[in-house]
């Protein structure tokens, strides 16, 4: 339907570049040994997460006291936000590379308006993300980060149970993305997640980031979940019909147009 | 229960401008060309309804005395809209129906649905409202 925007494509080659260059190669180092029934029963103990799904409570997130604590910044950091407040005065920066399709990324993934779902497995709890259909995979079977882990929008997560709170510890994030509108980050971020339940059908995720470079403390956000237990997770391809774009200063653009028709055909081969 | 709505709806309109600044997260993108202080209503007819993440979209025509005008209509995603009583059959080509809109702010011919009507008065939300208990329902 739409021109699928230049810089999700490049995205999109680059992907294709490493999936062939990687051929069979495993890149998430020694495989683990295979799952036992004792490994399996195990999961029956753990809270009860996988019923339904999660969505972030709109009322916190967009009602009064939806706005976070802000963080703490480095005057390098301070400074960087300040450019980008006064650019959005100007127009620009009021728009991000999600519109482009581009997915926000840890922690922001975590935080849309739309629901979540737990799966847990052996040695494993993967979070299936609506917004732009993301997967997170938290490694629980005990295995440390990578010594030297690639950079990627959800960052490299293992994460181990205390209890009923599992507790997520995620780094290596992709340089371009933002932990807060308008604030980057460093190689050494650093981020733990601490998930549990607080009734029937109530999660909260304390969402702690830590940044020498860009945060004078490390910043904490608490957000609120509820469960919808008779929904489920939706596709979520942006780039089926999207109308939406954001230039690199990050000027909002909107394509309007029919997009009914059917596509011209294409000249015939010889 | 479309007086349940209504209801819901005029206590939305107290706490429209709350909802207005935090439209920005609704969707996958910011809102700013959309003037959301502002709604205007179009009547006209359906040339098609795009049932597509991460929007729906309306391509809708609009006839006065300068002829047909064609306008660019997003709205909510389909999950979110199915989870609130919308379907892919909620308005088919050749329905007349009134759309209220947030318009874009550059002039040009589209915006973003707040809200549909019905010739028969049967009304339909787009955006998020508040409810009468002031919880924001997803």
């Amino acid at each position: 339907m739409n021109l699928l925007p230049r810089r999700a494509a490049l995205l999109a080659t680059a992907g294709l570049a490493i999936a062939t260059a990687g051929g069979s190669a495993a890149l998430g180092g020694p495989s683990p040994p295979a799952a036992t029934p004792a490994d399996w029963a195990a999961l029956a103990k753990l809270p009860d997460w996988t019923r339904g799904v999660w969505q972030i409570d709109w009322t916190a997130l967009f009602g009064k006291g939806g706005r976070p604590v802000p963080p703490s910044l480095t005057p390098e950091y301070a400074a960087k936000l300040k450019a980008f407040q006064a650019g959005q005065a100007r127009g620009e920066n009021v728009q991000n590379d999600n519109a482009n399709c581009v997915p926000p990324g840890m922690p922001q993934i975590m935080q849309m308006p739309y629901p979540l779902e737990f799966i847990y497995s052996p040695g494993r709890v993967t979070i299936a993300i609506e917004t732009d259909s993301q997967v997170r995979r938290i490694y629980t079977d005990g295995r440390p980060h990578p010594d030297d882990p690639d950079d990627t929008f959800n960052g490299d997560s293992i994460g181990h149970w205390e209890g009923d709170t599992l507790v997520v510890d995620t780094i290596a994030l992709e340089p371009h993305v933002s932990i807060a509108p308008g604030v980057g980050h460093s190689d050494k971020v650093h981020i733990v997640e601490r998930i549990h339940q607080t009734g029937p059908d109530n999660l909260e995720i304390a969402t702690t980031i830590d940044d020498p470079a860009v945060l004078t403390q490390p910043w904490t956000v608490t957000r609120p979940y509820l469960r919808h237990a008779d929904w489920q997770i939706e596709e979520y391809v942006c780039e089926q019909n999207n109308h939406d774009s954001a230039d690199d200063k990050g000027r909002a653009g909107f394509r309007l147009g029919d997009d009914s028709a059917p596509p011209a055909a294409s000249a015939p081969a010889h | 229960m479309m007086r349940t709505c209504l209801r819901a709806a005029a206590a939305v309109l107290a706490g429209a401008g709350a909802l207005a600044a935090a439209a920005p997260a609704l969707a996958h993108h910011s809102t700013a060309m959309f003037d959301m202080d502002h709604e205007v209503q179009l009547t006209g007819t359906v040339k098609d309804f795009q049932w597509t993440q991460p929007h729906t979209w309306i391509d809708f025509l609009v006839t006065d005395s300068s002829g047909v005008t064609e306008y660019g209509v997003e709205g909510m995603s389909p999950s979110y809209l199915s989870r609130n009583g919308w379907s892919k059959h909620t308005l088919s080509p050749g329905d007349k129906v009134t759309l209220s809109i947030h318009p874009l702010r550059d002039g040009r011919k589209g915006g973003f649905d707040a809200s549909i009507t019905w010739p028969d008065g049967k009304v339909m939300y787009n955006l998020p409202r508040r409810g009468a208990d002031g919880a924001i329902k997803p």
